[in-house]
């Protein structure tokens, strides 16, 4: 065998050789020195059963075998069931070396916890949020058991970046390092990840003030297979309405879904509850009249504690086939295994969530599948230009190419602020001290730790809001202790996560109530929305109620695609546009190109094309139909955010939907004029913008922040001031 | 006083434990400056306990002012008394009611910490039994009986409280490794005495006796070793419990009440009379005391015992009797007979060895009260660690004039926390004022 293999130690040498290995493989081999030497963090990134663990896991072992006390090695999982699977996988190995292995979560064994306790040794597996409950309620043990830590190693490392479960984890991460006082002797952060696209960013993301330098290992050779197709489905304007439930696109959807999942487990994410429920209905229908046990289940967070948690259960337990119809509510955090398949109805929220729910299907040696089943309605005279260009569709074909031809996905938003966070790690670590200074604090959390953007300023408004709404107290002597408020918080349990799903919101008009939308897409008052087949004024939000009052708004008939969901990215949109320009959605590989849609979804295509082309959409930005304008900016959320702010600010009638803004009652002339008197007078900042938004809270803690930050961290994250200039710029004067 | 020369040991213990901010164990009347009423009623409280009666007293103070200094001068009052004194700060690890230990080890700190008049400086728990025992052999030869016999009666007040079977038992235990020239004996039984068994099979393996001092029996354990001492032929049992801000510091709501609870039930004994031969005294900051949320009145029952009294209070003066007892602000001729004394034992007690004449000290204060204001009046422990800077440095460099050092004095301000590790700092943080930040 190879010399790398010479490095490690005997018992794992013995190890390998059980296991009939002939070699090491190619990143197993390349990751030995650089984490024998102990001096770098090391990010391997590989595809899925590259054997990322075992590249790891054989020169770490080697390097803590003889470790007497502590914890040598801090696994770090997103998910509980990893974490199981991985001490299963660690068992034998860790055997031979007479060194314990534990897991470490909340539905983890007590007795093995309880040893650890006691004799804290070799590998600890946990999660963020159990790490962050040692550190709070029992950090004098942190420092004895981990005085010996020689390296943390994060699994999914992909799933944490840019998130505030990442900001949570850096922060945690690096609060332990300072408990230790391991800063000028800093611990190794090992990082495994699934291929990343674009990895020259990713070391900062793993260490943000890169006191370490930081190795990159990956496989010349990626070989996970990867079958995906994308399903196109018509909904036919049907005069007879009565029997219409048989022909409709959602029929056909459900029978399909029926067809390629029964008999096995899969995950169905269709975007809304109301879909979800729908859906999982007439599965269940399907499956009584053709009298066999009903297998398909909805998952969303309206349902019940307990149906949800049965269903999570029989997904972990793999025994019986479970299909699960579910919103984002199973994309991150709950602990499920493997899936066979992924199926995505309508089209996704963003590249990254797609990579992320496709990332839950593909057991050991099988490809992961993915078919996305999108309906478009049958077009009309009247229907609305969104639908003519079949703008779901081709968004959905952009984000496949994305994800799969150019690798890429999101970024992290490296502009947020992440207050949130920020406040829960507050409380957490003046939690854990018991009594802190306000500069040891902002010393800790933002000029050592990830918080490196909030400025003085800001951090003393947070404190001091904090201190009013009773989270905080202060000694006379300076140091501050937790509230009474901030106790209960604190001692909750639900305290140690800092993500949670968004909230649901009832739109309300006058009096009667039309159903619930996720808040997670910008209402600004004035504002014009899609609900139910029909357009909506937004007047004004209750958070306490979670409840949005809307009025009936005139317009023409409303597209059925309204770019639903999140943030829709820059480079996403720019896909869009490059396919209708090329008119080609395939993907080249090998010199061959792949087609990926069925029949009907590229006579669906051909439609939106042919209608990009004959309005001559390449060289117009801002065209007007009817009374109506609408400007195409083929550029991400943020920026089409800001413009419709801005003309909301002028009194325009605004609406945008799929990233299209769409001006009622105005033209060309008048939306270019305001345009320019907008460059001439210059742009409204960030933070002005999002004191028109009518709902700021969206993350966990947001409630208690004040204003200000609230508005400055709610900017940042919706509008793009400056991004919004200059596509004005580089637009409005051109013909 | 001012003439009385100082032993060197004293004079080292003294400046080297201000100049780190502590207070000194030994020599303590050498510097000891005002608060005369207060040390009045303290006084009377000492008699009081050595009498049979019982005191407590929360003694609040600002962070600074002087709080744990105060109890160190009434413990050194308390041991010229011939009671036998503990004492111990709280601490996260350390506290009146728990369940994972943290009583106990509260109870083994006091027991370390166990001091009489012969041995001020603490770990003197084998003393105390030790003199029990001769006490009892005397008596047994004076009335010539069996010395167990003597023992067992000694012991049979002890058996009527809660555990006092087996405390009883232990001290016999002692006994027995004293007749028998069984040191392990005896050592076992000394650390069951100081609760450092955690497991009642061990107790019972190396004792026979089915209990231990543990979490549950903090305060009742006092109790039994007050009645001991008196036994051993002390006055009493004072018991020091300073830093109870820790207990506003709980992060639980739970623990917290728990910890409240147990102090009411101390003050119901003290006060109503059922304690015998024992004193409490509690050193905390106002916030621990007065927080309507957080603190001691938080808890509605010890808010309307420890309210302060209302008439005095309408008159402007001061009720030194009552259970909570705030300490005064030193006044400007406090702090200057305070730095008297201070260059006195700086001096080892010799006038012609003072390093700094009479002027000095007054425009030193003078300079003190200019830069800070009068905050340095209520905490006088930083005043008091730049004054001994000062005469270091006078001590070594003799050519430096008194007068220059005073012009540059910067008082360092103390930050308290409970955050042990350094962190860096950029200078940004002190300039946008962070450091003082309030809320």
């Amino acid at each position: 065998m190879s010399e790398e293999y010479e490095q490690l130690d005997r018992r794992v040498q013995k190890w390998v050789f059980k296991q009939g290995w002939s070699d090491l493989r190619e990143i197993q081999k390349l990751a030995i020195k650089p984490i024998l030497s102990g001096d770098r963090d090391v990010l391997i990134s590989a595809s899925t059963a590259a054997g990322k663990t075992e590249a790891f896991f054989l020169p770490a072992c080697s390097a803590i075998a003889d470790v007497e006390q502590g914890f040598g090695i801090l696994y770090i999982s997103p998910l509980k069931a990893l974490i199981n699977d991985q001490y299963r996988r660690l068992e034998g190995l860790c055997e031979l070396l007479e060194m314990p292995v534990t897991p470490w979560h909340g539905d983890s064994p007590q007795g093995k916890k309880n040893q650890a306790k006691k004799l804290p040794l070799g590998i600890l597996l946990i999660t963020p949020e159990s790490l962050e409950s040692l550190l709070v309620r029992e950090s004098g043990w942190v420092k004895v058991a981990f005085c010996n830590l020689k390296y943390i190693v994060i699994d999914e490392f992909h799933a944490f970046i840019g998130s505030e479960r990442g900001q949570h984890l850096l922060s945690l991460l690096n609060r332990l390092e300072h408990i230790l006082d391991r800063y000028t002797d800093p611990i190794p952060r090992v990082a495994l990840s699934a291929t990343l696209g674009d990895l020259e960013k990713v070391p900062e993301s793993l260490r943000p003030n890169g006191s370490l330098p930081c190795e990159t290992i990956t496989n010349t050779r990626s070989h996970s297979t990867l079958k995906v197709q994308v399903r196109g489905y018509i909904e036919t304007i049907n005069i007879e309405a009565d029997n219409s439930n048989y022909t409709s696109a959602e029929y056909r959807i459900c029978e399909d879904i029926y067809k390629l999942c029964r008999g096995d487990s899969n995950l169905v994410f269709a975007n809304s509850r109301k879909r979800t429920e729908s859906v999982a209905a007439q599965l269940s229908d399907f499956c009584e009249e053709d009298v066999v046990p009903n297998e398909f289940f909805p998952h969303h967070g309206s349902l019940s504690k307990e149906l949800r948690e049965d269903l999570e259960f029989r997904l972990q337990k793999e025994t019986l086939p479970t299909t699960a119809i579910c919103t984002m509510t199973l994309e991150l955090g709950i602990d499920i295994g493997k899936v066979n398949s992924v199926i995505q109805v309508t089209a996704p929220h963003s590249v990254s969530s797609l990579r992320q729910r496709m990332g839950r299907s593909g057991r050991r040696n099988s490809p992961a599948i993915l078919r996305m089943l999108i309906s478009e309605d049958e077009l009309s005279k009247d229907s609305s230009i969104i639908d003519k260009l079949r703008m779901e569709l081709i968004q959905s074909l952009a984000m496949i190419r994305l994800l799969v031809a150019n690798k890429w996905f999101e970024p992290a938003d490296t502009s947020q602020l992440h207050f949130s966070t920020l406040l829960h790690q507050v409380l957490a670590t003046t939690a854990q001290w018991g009594g802190i200074r306000a500069d040891q604090l902002y010393a800790l959390l933002c000029q050592n730790g990830p918080f490196q953007k909030i400025s003085i300023h800001n951090f003393k408004s947070l404190l001091s809001h904090m201190g009013s709404m009773e989270l905080l107290t202060q000694l006379s002597s300076g140091e501050l202790v937790l509230g009474i408020k901030g106790e209960r918080i604190v001692n909750h349990y639900s305290f140690y996560a800092v993500f949670k799903t968004p909230e649901e919101y009832r739109i309300i008009a006058g009096n009667k109530a039309l159903g619930t939308v996720p808040i997670d897409s910008v209402i600004l008052e004035g504002m014009h929305i899609i609900f139910g087949g029909r357009r909506w004024k937004a007047i004004n939000v209750d958070t306490e109620k979670k409840v949005i009052n809307v009025e009936v708004a005139q317009g023409g008939k409303p597209p059925s695609f309204g770019g639903e969901g999140m943030f829709i990215h820059d480079k996403v949109r720019q896909e869009m546009l490059t396919i209708y320009t090329e008119g080609d959605y395939r993907i080249e590989i090998g010199g061959n190109k792949i087609d990926f849609a069925d029949t009907n979804a590229n006579s669906l295509f051909n439609e939106g094309t042919s209608f990009f082309r004959s309005n001559n959409l390449t060289s117009q930005s801002i065209v007007q139909e009817g009374q109506r304008v609408y400007v195409f900016t083929w550029m991400g959320d943020k920026i089409v955010n800001t413009i419709v702010a801005i003309l909301l600010l002028h009194n325009f009638k605004v609406g945008a939907f799929a990233g299209v803004i769409e001006v009622e009652k105005s033209s060309i002339e008048t939306v270019k004029n305001c345009f320019k008197s907008v460059i001439a007078n210059g742009m409204p900042t960030e933070t002005q913008l999002a004191n028109n938004a009518l709902e700021k809270q969206i993350e966990k803690y947001d409630e208690f922040l004040p204003d200000d930050l609230l508005s400055e961290g709610y900017g940042q994250r919706t509008f793009d001031s400056k991004g919004a200039l200059f596509w004005l710029e580089s637009h409005v004067y051109i013909v | 006083m001012t003439n009385k020369r100082i032993r060197p040991k004293e004079k080292d213990a003294i400046i080297q434990s201000l100049k780190s901010g502590v207070t000194p164990n030994i020599g303590i009347q050498h510097i000891q400056v005002g608060r005369v009423n207060e040390l009045k009623a303290l006084y009377e409280d000492i008699e009081r306990v050595s009498d049979g009666g019982s005191c407590f007293r929360i003694v609040v103070g600002e962070y600074g002012s002087g709080k744990t200094f105060f109890l160190s001068v009434v413990r050194s009052i308390a041991l010229e008394k011939k009671l036998v004194t503990v004492n111990a700060d709280l601490s996260p690890d350390r506290r009146i009611h728990a369940s994972s230990g943290q009583a106990r080890n509260l109870y083994s700190e006091l027991m370390r910490n166990l001091a009489t008049r012969n041995k001020p400086d603490g770990n003197a728990i084998s003393s105390v039994v030790e003199r029990f025992v001769t006490v009892a052999i005397k008596e047994a030869e004076s009335k010539n009986i069996d010395v167990s016999s003597v023992i067992h009666e000694k012991l049979s007040s002890l058996s009527e409280l809660v555990g006092g079977y087996d405390f009883a038992k232990v001290i016999e235990s002692y006994w027995l490794g004293h007749e028998q020239d069984n040191e392990l004996l005896k050592s076992n039984s000394i650390r069951w005495l100081r609760a450092e068994y955690s497991t009642k099979t061990d107790a019972k393996k190396d004792l026979g006796v089915r209990s231990i001092i543990s979490d549950s029996s903090f305060y009742d354990s006092l109790k039994l070793m007050s009645l001991f001492v008196k036994q051993a032929g002390y006055a009493g049992l004072l018991v020091n419990l300073d830093e109870m801000v820790n207990l506003y510091k709980l992060n639980s709501t739970q623990a917290r009440t728990s910890n409240y609870e147990q102090i009411l039930r101390i003050l119901n004994d003290c006060l109503q009379g059922s304690a015998e031969h024992l004193g409490f005294l509690f050193g905390g900051t106002p916030e621990f005391l007065l927080d309507p949320r957080k603190g001691l009145y938080s808890y509605e029952a010890l808010q309307s015992r420890l309210a302060e009294n209302s008439f005095a209070k309408r008159a402007g003066v001061i009720d030194y009797s009552s259970p909570a007892l705030h300490l005064a602000s030193l006044t400007p001729e406090e702090l200057y007979i305070l730095l008297k004394n201070l260059r006195h034992v700086f001096s080892g007690g010799d006038k012609d060895k003072y390093l700094v004449p009479d002027e000095a000290l007054k425009s030193f204060l003078y300079h003190c009260s200019e830069t800070i204001g009068e905050a340095y009046f209520r905490t006088p422990r930083s005043t008091i660690k730049a004054f001994l800077d000062m005469l270091a440095v006078l001590e070594q460099n003799p050519t430096i004039e008194w007068s220059q050092l005073v012009k540059n004095l910067t008082l360092e301000e103390d930050r308290p926390s409970d955050m042990e590790i350094a962190i860096i700092n950029n200078d940004t943080v002190e300039s946008e004022g962070l450091v003082d930040f309030q809320l």
